[in-house]
């Protein structure tokens, strides 16, 4: 284990910004909860009926069948199984049709062939969860090809799917807030942080085009600082502890901050590329590059506007803050 | 010429003006362990990035369904992963002397010869090596305990050996360490043996229970499930769906062929009748709401059709008066496809209406697919209307096609249903082909508890009261079939209450099956007081009249009433029966009996005249039915013989 850990980790009175944003993301979580957990068991309900899957699959394979150029290769194939009857891969195809946008808005007003009954309760159920995505907040704040704004956009940073979702992200916050805060200043460092939150969005769009499945999480913005991170101190060298089956078991090292990108990057690209779009995946590295690239390029642009020395002006003050963390050359 | 201690830094080195530099540490176990995870944790998004195109591929054929693709895909992934990570110690150790992980536990690697650099041959040896011994567990990267330089093999091969630049290093291995290791080692691959053993064993023995019920085991596709004849590719999707419901109707096909060919159907046609049928038939026993949706939906798209029609007489077949649904069956049934045939023989054959199945089964298809429902229902009729002559001659032409697999199942049924009025019933010919069946290769047939409870049957027949239930393989049975044989042991011990605790709890149990119904039966049969009797026909009257085994019991029931000469009430177990169609002339003489004795005299006279020796006095009398038995001399002497047969 090999983690950053920077001098002011435990002086909070120093991180009011990264505090406040702790605490919305925290409010939000507990606002939302009971909201969520009734809409998603619902929706769990509805997506895990094996009868509900296989008549969504036939509709999509129909609906691939009919224009076979807007659709991957994959789906295509898999429709042209699901059309000799092979229950297997309907449900698959079913599956998968909740990720697929065209299907999500024209799937409704498709003229299905075959059978009424199946065809009724599909369309019952279909409706119900039509309907539970206007209470879920994940669907109502998150950020999807159905809604599509900057509104959401800004919105879903501050929602999480889950308590161990919330915690990874806000244990991350506090370790690079703690250090980018002081540096940057509070302000440059809310606006980093929302920026680079709005910035993963729509790198999501752009990379992997959007979904109906919404994007939430507050890990776009959280590589977007650090981007900031990785520009500030680049060419100098941050402090980690780790902690190994050595004699001492723990201690400190200095490695060269662009550590950061090579290793967050290699782990969302390798992530990008082995996930198909029309398959889809868990965690959005395309927003996690978005963020990172958004965050780097604010920085940047930091640099030169203030041009002054290449650090904002408060740090300049903190010099002995920094020499704590920045190993002399 | 003499080599050189390679190991020796000080003497080989004395000359040099090197002579000074301190010879570095070998480097420590642990320092090592913790820079290969360190090399891990640096290798992790190395490799995934590697990867990642064939992990894409691997996930498209995985949701395929593509075996071939994803196991040749899988096996070209793990052949590029080890060439990667060959690469990546094999480049570093080239240019650096140390990997990544090494350099930050201030670790190198130097050769044992005294130069300055290792070669590149050396590095990608040390590195194949050491990939191999991953693959080998990690075990060999033990030797560090246990060598003299602490150099596994991987360092042996090639000459090199791992020291420390840090203040600390460590000496070689003591002699307790060493000890500690090469018993590890030792210890852990015996472990490993004995691991692989069993796994090989489990794995054998599966292979072999496999291959033992391939034979046995209908194979998942439907279009061979069938065993028809391979017209399958000329018929049409709808000729596929009605075979598939006459398959479902006699109890063959299952159930996701049903939907399937049903699916096929309603895809051509959405409007089709017949698969909204088989869709409802399909769902009957997973989801009767919808089951019954899909009933409902067969009229809505085929006004007043066939299908229509039997689609009501399903839907309302639990709640109605069962006469109402034989005489829209009988409506229906000229002209009707083979699955609403096969539906009414089971709906005749329940209601005890034997002479209608027989109708209908003369005209049904004698396809080898339904041959054995065919033949068990004629049998079974054949034999409540009593005509057990008739049902013999059925029996011996049929059985003669069938291999000993195939015929074990009717054998079996036939003889049980032969056996269930008394042992003196049994015949010769279907008990005698079941016996020559099984004799030999008990345990493997015998695994239903209907088979082996016919086998009980048979020896306790043979053995006059219940002394043969010596079973054998009595371990094979299930579970319930072992206690109802424990019981009948019991009770021959006369050991009487353990046995009928033992029972009760067999006939009680929520699950029907044979046993159950076996076990109630000879509850009864047990039972010696009068209270128990009538506790009995208190329990048998709130049965379904229609369930099976009903029957059986209220015989049963009639005899061991009259036998305490309690002839009203055995009068009146016999009028149940006989209400709910129970005609046999067995059971008719019995009846009669019953009835004269407690004074029904016109009950009497009516069964009687079914009787067929009834005959004989119609002409002795004067040509019209007898008013009284006192007309019919005949009766007289008939009713002394059967009196005393009691």
């Amino acid at each position: 284990m090999i983690i950053p850990f920077f001098n002011d980790f435990l002086q909070w009175t120093r991180v009011p910004v990264t505090i406040g944003i702790f605490a919305l993301n925290l409010i939000v979580y507990i606002v939302v909860t009971p909201a969520y957990v009734n809409s998603q068991t619902q929706i769990e309900d509805i997506v895990n009926n094996d009868r509900f899957l296989k008549t969504q699959g036939q509709l999509f394979a129909q609906m691939i069948t009919k224009s076979k150029k807007h659709y991957d290769s994959a789906l295509v194939s898999l429709s042209e199984r699901v059309n000799d009857r092979n229950s297997d891969s309907a449900e698959i195809l079913g599956r998968l049709a909740m990720r697929n946008s065209e299907f999500m808005e024209h799937a409704q007003k498709f003229p299905y062939r075959g059978d009424h009954i199946s065809y009724a309760s599909w369309k019952k159920q279909f409706k119900i969860f039509a309907d539970l995505r206007d209470v879920h907040p994940n669907y109502t704040l998150g950020y999807s090809s159905v809604d599509k704004s900057w509104q959401t956009a800004l919105t879903y940073q501050f929602v999480h799917g889950g308590l161990s979702h919330l915690m990874i992200n806000m244990l991350v916050l506090f370790l690079l807030g703690s250090y980018l805060e002081p540096t940057l200043g509070g302000p440059f460092f809310l606006i980093c942080y929302i920026l680079s939150g709005m910035g993963a969005a729509f790198g999501f769009d752009l990379v992997s085009g959007a979904t109906p499945v919404p994007l939430v999480g507050a890990s776009g913005a959280i590589m977007g600082l650090l981007g900031a991170l990785s520009v500030a101190t680049w060419g100098k060298k941050l402090r980690f502890v780790w902690l190994l089956p050595t004699r001492a078991f723990t201690g400190f090292v200095w490695l060269p901050s662009w550590i950061f990108v090579a290793y967050l990057m290699a782990t969302d690209v390798a992530g990008l590329i082995e996930t198909s779009s029309w398959l889809g995946a868990g965690v959005a590295h395309a927003a996690h590059i978005g963020g990172f690239l958004t965050g780097t390029l604010i920085a940047l642009l930091s640099r030169f506007a203030w041009n002054s020395k290449h650090q904002p002006a408060r740090v300049l003050n903190r010099e002995l803050h920094l020499d704590s963390l920045i190993q002399p050359r | 010429m003499v080599h050189p201690d390679p190991f020796d830094h000080n003497s080989t080195e004395s000359n040099t003006p090197k002579a000074h530099v301190r010879a570095p540490a070998l480097a420590s176990p642990q320092d090592r362990l913790a820079a290969t995870v360190v090399d891990y944790l640096i290798m992790v998004p190395l490799m995934s990035l590697v990867l990642a195109p064939w992990k894409r591929v691997l996930q498209a054929d995985l949701v395929m369904g593509d075996d071939f693709y994803f196991h040749f895909q899988t096996i070209l992934a793990l052949i590029l992963l080890f060439l990667a990570g060959v690469l990546y110690q094999a480049t570093f150790l080239w240019f650096r002397g140390a990997t990544p992980g090494k350099r930050l536990l201030r670790l190198e690697v130097i050769s044992i010869w005294p130069r300055q650099r290792l070669t590149f041959s050396e590095c990608l040896l040390r590195s194949v090596v050491w990939w191999i011994e991953v693959l080998l567990c990690g075990l060999p990267f033990l030797a560090v305990f246990s060598n003299y330089k602490r150099r596994p093999f991987h360092d042996r091969i090639s000459d090199t050996v791992v020291v420390t630049h840090r203040w600390y290093g460590v000496r070689s291995p003591s002699i307790m360490e060493k000890g500690i290791a090469k018993g590890a080692v030792h210890a852990v691959v015996v472990f490993l043996i004995l691991l692989g053993g069993f796994n090989a064993y489990q794995t054998l023995r599966e292979l072999h229970k496999q291959m033992a019920s391939s034979d046995s085991l209908a194979s998942d596709d439907c279009s061979e499930e069938s065993g028809m004849e391979s017209s399958s590719e000329a018929e049409s999707a709808g000729q596929k769906l009605e075979r598939e419901m006459g398959l479902f109707a006699v109890g063959q096909a299952a159930t996701n062929c049903l939907e399937k060919a049903a699916d096929q159907v309603l895809a051509e046609n959405p409007d089709s009748g017949l698969g909204y049928l088989g869709k409802s038939f399909a769902l009957a026993s997973v989801d009767a709401a919808q089951s019954d949706k899909y009933l409902d939906e067969v009229c809505k798209v085929e006004k007043g059709s066939q299908g229509c029609e039997f689609s009501r007489i399903v839907s309302t077949w639990n709640k109605s008066d069962w006469r109402e649904i034989s005489d829209s069956l009988r409506k229906l049934l000229p002209k009707s496809p083979d699955y609403i045939k096969f539906w009414a023989v089971r709906h005749f054959f329940k209601i005890r209406d034997y002479t209608k199945v027989l109708e209908i089964l003369q005209s049904a298809p004698m396809s080898p697919t339904y041959a054995n429902f065919v033949l068990e229902n004629r049998f079974k009729s054949l034999l409540a209307l009593g005509q057990v002559d008739q049902a013999h001659i059925i029996f011996e032409t049929h059985i003669e096609h069938l291999t000993d697999d195939q015929k074990l199942e009717p054998a079996s049924w036939m003889c049980n249903e032969e056996l269930s009025d008394s042992c003196g019933a049994v015949l010769p010919l279907s008990c005698k082909v079941f016996s020559d069946l099984i004799r030999g290769h008990e345990e493997e047939m015998l695994t239903t508890s209907n088979l082996a409870l016919t086998d009980i049957r048979i020896k306790s027949c043979d053995s006059e009261e219940e002394t043969g239930i010596d079973v054998p393989y009595v371990h094979q049975l299930p579970q319930q079939a072992q206690l109802y044989i424990e019981a009948l042991k019991l009770h021959l011990q006369n050991k009487t209450s353990p046995a009928k605790k033992m029972m009760e709890k067999l006939a009680e149990s929520p699950k029907p099956s044979v046993i159950n119904i076996e076990a109630r039966v000879k509850l009864i049969s047990w039972a010696s007081s009068t209270e128990d009797f009538s506790k009995f026909y208190d329990l048998w009257k709130r049965e379904d009249p229609f369930s099976a085994g009903w029957v059986r019991e209220g015989k049963i029931l009639m005899k061991k009433f009259s036998s305490l000469k309690n002839y009203s009430e055995s009068f009146n177990a016999g009028m149940d029966l006989y209400e709910h169609n129970v005609t046999a002339p067995e059971f008719l003489r019995f009846l009669i009996v019953a009835s004269y004795k407690s004074n029904h005299l016109q009950e009497a006279m009516h069964f009687w005249h079914q009787l067929p020796e009834s005959e004989f006095d119609l002409h002795a009398a004067t040509g019209r039915a007898p008013a009284s038995f006192n007309e019919l001399p005949a009766f007289q002497s008939w009713m002394r013989e059967h009196e005393a047969g009691l």
